[in-house]
């Protein structure tokens, strides 16, 4: 079963991510609140996916994504924020990233998102 | 002194997010100092569009907000979906006045609070803008006040 990790400073997010994970056949262990907790989890747990918040206190999503990408260049990584600037997308583009989730998270897109990634 | 186009974007998204996300329709209305218990929240701009940003929610706004989320309020509390909600406002309140500036802008994560008092909550920093507005809604009046310079 394939592993997502999550890392969110939102509760609900979280919850509603495992869920998703869940009824689709992935396995969803608890979330990471910080970018910080979330490398930590990642360098044990080396899930299949990552899906990560940008805006979080302390080390912002763009940061914790490029640290990811050092310690495993093959991670595969979906942004899921309510940011939709230009600069944002240039950052998340500019990482090598193809996957982001808009918030409020529609399941569909999710679940797209998660599948699309796995391909390739 | 005319309400700018940033402020256009930021009142406009406010309405169109909270029609789509809580399914209340909020219309601008005359400005006036929020009276009685509220829900502050907060958050700091950064970037080249430097600030402070602040709504004021009445319980009976909060309520709905909570409502519309369809979360069982076991491990979730009331105070994560109220930050969520916000967080999905400030982002795309954030993102359409970046993009019209062609500007860098994020904010930092939310913070809720509950006061008696909402608007001594809001320290004013020495920005070179700042605003005050109202919307009104069935579900009562939100205000929304924001102090920010853009670099």
């Amino acid at each position: 079963m394939k592993t997502v990790l999550i890392i969110d400073d939102s509760p609900m997010i979280i919850k509603q991510i495992r869920q998703i994970a869940a009824d689709h056949g992935y396995y969803a262990p608890e979330g990471c609140k910080t970018g910080e907790e979330g490398l930590e989890r990642y360098k044990e747990l080396r899930p299949d996916i990552v899906t990560l918040d940008i805006i979080m206190p302390g080390m912002d999503g763009i940061e914790t994504a490029k640290k990811i990408l050092e310690f495993d260049p093959k991670a595969k990584i979906i942004m899921v924020t309510s940011l939709c600037d230009f600069d944002t997308l240039e950052e998340i583009q500019g990482l090598g990233l193809s996957q982001m989730v808009s918030k409020p998270i529609q399941t569909k897109e999710m679940v797209h998102a998660i599948e699309t990634i796995l391909k390739h | 002194m005319g309400e700018s186009k940033i402020d256009q974007i930021l009142c406009s998204t406010f309405i169109n997010i909270t029609e789509h996300v809580a399914g209340v329709r909020f219309t601008q209305t005359d400005d006036h100092p929020a009276d009685g218990e509220h829900y502050v929240i907060k958050s700091e701009m950064k970037g080249n569009l430097m600030g402070d940003i602040a709504f004021f929610f009445p319980k009976s706004f909060a309520d709905k907000i909570v409502e519309t989320a369809k979360i069982e309020l076991d491990d979730i509390s009331y105070e994560d979906i109220l930050k969520e909600y916000v967080n999905i406002l400030f982002g795309r309140m954030l993102s359409c006045a970046s993009n019209f500036l062609g500007k860098y802008a994020r904010f930092s994560p939310p913070e809720v609070t509950l006061s008696k008092d909402p608007e001594v909550e809001i320290v004013n920093g020495f920005y070179t803008e700042k605003k005050s507005y109202c919307f009104n809604s069935d579900s009562g009046n939100v205000y929304f006040r924001a102090s920010y310079t853009i670099k």
